[in-house]
């Protein structure tokens, strides 16, 4: 499981630095942002849900963070 | 001040005329009476700038610093603002962009003519002519006498960007503000959808050149319309080098520029003629998008 | 001059002439309450209140307040017996009785908590975003103060975002009764517990990086990865182990739990967001491992049904899996070499979550948006391990945890 979750982790990074390094080829032009720019298409549209969510989700699991940072600053867990 | 308001789709559209130009807020909410107190802010805003920095008027500092005949005026922090931006705008431009230049306008009468000044009088003007003969040290100017600062090719720009400032805090919606073809727009409509905005065509005030769509962020069109001169097949446009008094050649009949501001936009609109044939160069280089029409 | 760098010193000349760009000056407050409550175990009521302000020149300062009220019973840790079984409360002072078959839930769970947060981020430059925030929070028994930064940066006209973030908190803990010993068994009401003197104090440094990438006109894409240390008293006080006879599974004795004091933790994080006709999608993909050998894997989805006018409809489904803390105990047995560290807390065992929920927002005036949401969210883990021991065979020793989740939100532009 360990050598699973590693082996995981890295793909993980190296879609991340692929995703760098293919950027060139990616993005739009200032003007085509227009769908870009609509509530829904933010990564996190309700911060506030998200965290409320995270401190639930923080005080009920062995694992926390990611959207909202690591976690902590709480008793709960 | 006339002003007018009407409901057009989804959005208010009130329209009024400042600045010599026909002024346009469009705001992308329901409420009338909310629409109607956000444009009339901008509206009183725009015409405080125009009345403020016209060139036209006896009661403003620009009359004042004109008049001044080499004695130092004292101004106040939006004009010393708006002198610095011109005075590290000329630095930029290389000397292209002079807020000094407008005394050029008496000899230069764009009005399609042949009525092309001789050399002798246009040399006779240049020694009234150049930002580096004015002394600048904030907040106190001293200009010679005969010399004449002119901001109209900041102004309307400028006023865009402060009726943008000043509803940004108070319409709480998204919102267009055009004035004559200068244009910013913040804040997203709650159909997703970008403005639709048109370009004229140079010369034909009613037959648009250019269709763009514009979420957030500013346009800006420096165009010389039908201001010229002919002569002997020769096109003078009404883009003048201060430094030799005379229309720059082969400048582009218009240019228009995306920016984030619409003063930004509109300076690189302006410097992006003065550059005459290098227009496009100039603005490949810059970054910003832009559109040039010949 | 370059027409490029002409451009740089023209925005920062319209800056300096008080015409900022994109930012406007806002102030946006926002506010939500959420109710809790897991049958027959914990309930909590949570306000949440978000001040935010964007000044003209792109300068921000955020605020964030929030109270709660926790109260209930939760699972002690404690294995289901075939006799009446009797525990001290915390304090040492009383006790409570668990009936035969039960499982054991510790009854005096209630706390508030107030945590106060705050924020304030400054461009530096045209793409450049650096903020800084302070953090403090503080119930009965325990203390938390942070800190954190972030420096973010825009490339490719706004396209790439790459940001850096570390936090550090530094929490006291100070429990109802003081902190147990490791391994202490519970001794009757009245009577000296083993406990531990002082404080517990807990140091968590979080470093972190993300990369948020537009890939075309519909889709952006976020990765994130995240590394948390942990340093101190991790171990919960309010929880044991039962030490159970290796024939029959009834309990002898109660032994606080004991956890290591330090922890290493690796979060990988990515998110997708798409835009479908009208509609958007997220779609969202954690990995989290760490060194007591927690890994956990979750998968997350939002889809954004627009209906017009503002209106929206968001169905939301969650999937979480993890495996056992290394250490993970459900009970120990008499006789037996005790472990270094042992917990029976079902929250480091095998398990899995599910969540599926609904969130409605709808505008309100030009200005205002309302949001309503409900959750339901329930936790599987193994209620019978084959190798339990007599009785224990016969009990479930993870039982299901079901929670409903309602918030009511309400944000307002001025």
């Amino acid at each position: 499981m360990r050598i699973k979750s590693v082996l995981g982790l890295s793909a993980l990074l190296a879609i991340g630095l692929g995703a760098v390094g293919g950027c060139a080829s990616m993005g739009v032009e200032p003007w085509e942002r227009d769908l870009l720019a609509e509530p829904g298409m933010q990564v996190d549209p309700n911060p506030l849900v998200t965290a409320l969510d995270e401190h639930i989700y923080f005080s009920k699991e062995a694992a926390s963070g990611g959207l909202a940072g690591g976690g902590g600053g709480c008793g709960c867990n | 001040m006339p002003l007018d308001i009407e409901r057009r789709d989804d959005h208010w559209r009130a329209t009024f005329t400042a600045m010599a130009s026909p002024c346009e807020i469009l705001l992308d909410l329901d409420d009338p009476a909310h629409a109607r107190r956000c444009a009339s802010g901008a509206q009183s805003e725009a015409l405080r700038v125009e009345a403020k920095f016209s060139r036209y008027r006896d009661d403003n500092v620009i009359h004042a610093i004109n008049r001044a005949a080499g004695r130092p005026v004292v101004v106040d922090d939006e004009t010393a603002d708006l002198l610095d931006f011109a005075a590290r705008c000329h630095e930029l431009s290389g000397g292209r962009f002079d807020v000094t230049s407008g005394a050029l306008r008496r000899l230069w009468r764009f009005d399609g003519s042949d009525r092309v000044p001789s050399r002798k009088q246009v040399k006779q003007l240049l020694p009234l002519i150049g930002w580096t003969k004015v002394h600048w040290e904030r907040p106190v100017i001293t200009m010679p006498a005969g010399m004449e600062i002119d901001l109209g090719g900041i102004a309307k720009e400028y006023a865009v960007d402060r009726v943008t400032g000043h509803l940004a805090g108070r319409v709480g919606a998204a919102t267009l503000v055009n004035f004559g073809g200068d244009l910013r727009a913040f804040g997203i409509r709650r159909g997703g959808a970008p403005w639709d905005v048109g370009v004229e065509r140079p010369g034909a005030p009613d037959s648009v050149a250019l269709h763009l769509q514009l979420a957030e962020g500013a346009l800006a069109t420096s165009g010389d319309a039908n201001r010229f001169l002919l002569r002997r097949g020769t096109r003078y446009p009404h883009i003048l080098n201060p430094r030799t008094g005379w229309p720059v050649v082969r400048a582009p009949r218009s240019v228009t520029v995306l920016g984030d501001t619409c003063t930004e936009a509109g300076l690189l609109a302006t410097l992006a003629m003065l550059y005459g044939d290098r227009a496009e160069a100039f603005l490949e280089e810059s970054g910003a998008r832009h559109w040039v029409i010949r | 001059m370059a027409a490029i760098d002409v451009r740089k010193a023209l925005v920062a000349a319209c800056a300096v002439l008080g015409v900022s760009g994109p930012t406007a000056r806002a102030t946006e407050i926002e506010t939500a309450v959420l109710g809790y409550t897991e049958p027959s175990r914990v309930s909590a009521l949570e306000a949440v209140t978000d001040l935010r302000h964007a000044f003209a020149d792109g300068k921000e300062v955020n605020f964030r307040l929030v109270l709660d009220a926790l109260t209930g019973a939760s699972a002690s840790g404690a294995t289901p017996s075939s006799r009446v079984q009797v525990f001290t409360r915390p304090s040492g002072s009383g006790s409570y009785q668990t009936a035969p078959s039960e499982t054991p839930l510790d009854d005096t769970f209630r706390d508030t908590r107030v945590a106060l947060s705050g924020g304030y981020a400054m461009p530096l430059g045209r793409v450049t975003t650096w903020d800084a925030g302070l953090y403090g929070s503080t119930e009965h028994d325990y203390t938390s103060l942070g800190v954190n930064t972030s420096l973010a940066r825009d490339f490719d006209k706004r396209n790439t975002s790459v940001a850096v973030r570390a936090a550090y908190f530094d929490d006291t803990i100070n429990p109802e009764g003081g902190r147990p010993e490791p391994f202490g068994a519970m001794q009757p009401a009245g009577q000296a517990q083993p406990r531990l003197t002082g404080d517990g104090a807990k140091q968590t440094l979080d470093l972190g990086v993300s990369l948020t990438q537009v890939v075309d006109r519909k889709t952006v894409v976020l990765l994130d990865y995240t590394f948390s240390q942990v340093d101190g008293y991790q171990t919960d006080p309010y929880k044991f182990l039962s030490l159970v006879d290796p024939v029959t599974g009834d309990p002898g004795e109660y032994l606080f739990e004991n956890r290591p004091d330090a922890r290493n933790k690796h979060i990988a994080y990515g998110r997708f967001v798409r835009h479908l006709g009208r509609d958007n999608l997220r779609l969202s993909y954690r990995l989290t491992d760490d060194d007591w050998n927690v890994t956990s894997h979750t998968v997350e989805l939002h889809y954004r049904w627009n209906l017009g006018a503002g209106h929206y409809l968001e169905p939301h489904g969650r999937y979480y899996t993890q495996t056992a803390a290394d250490f993970y105990r459900r009970y120990l047995v008499t006789g037996s070499d005790l472990p270094q560290h042992a917990s029976a807390d079902y929250r480091l065992g095998d398990m899995q979550a599910y969540t599926a929920g609904l969130l409605y927002g709808r505008p309100v005036g030009d200005r205002n948006e309302l949001t309503v949401r409900f959750e339901y969210y329930w936790q599987t883990g193994e209620s019978h391990p084959a190798d339990a021991i007599g009785v224990l065979r016969d009990y479930d020793l993870f039982p299901t945890v079901d929670a409903f989740i309602v918030q009511v939100g309400y944000s307002l532009r001025i």
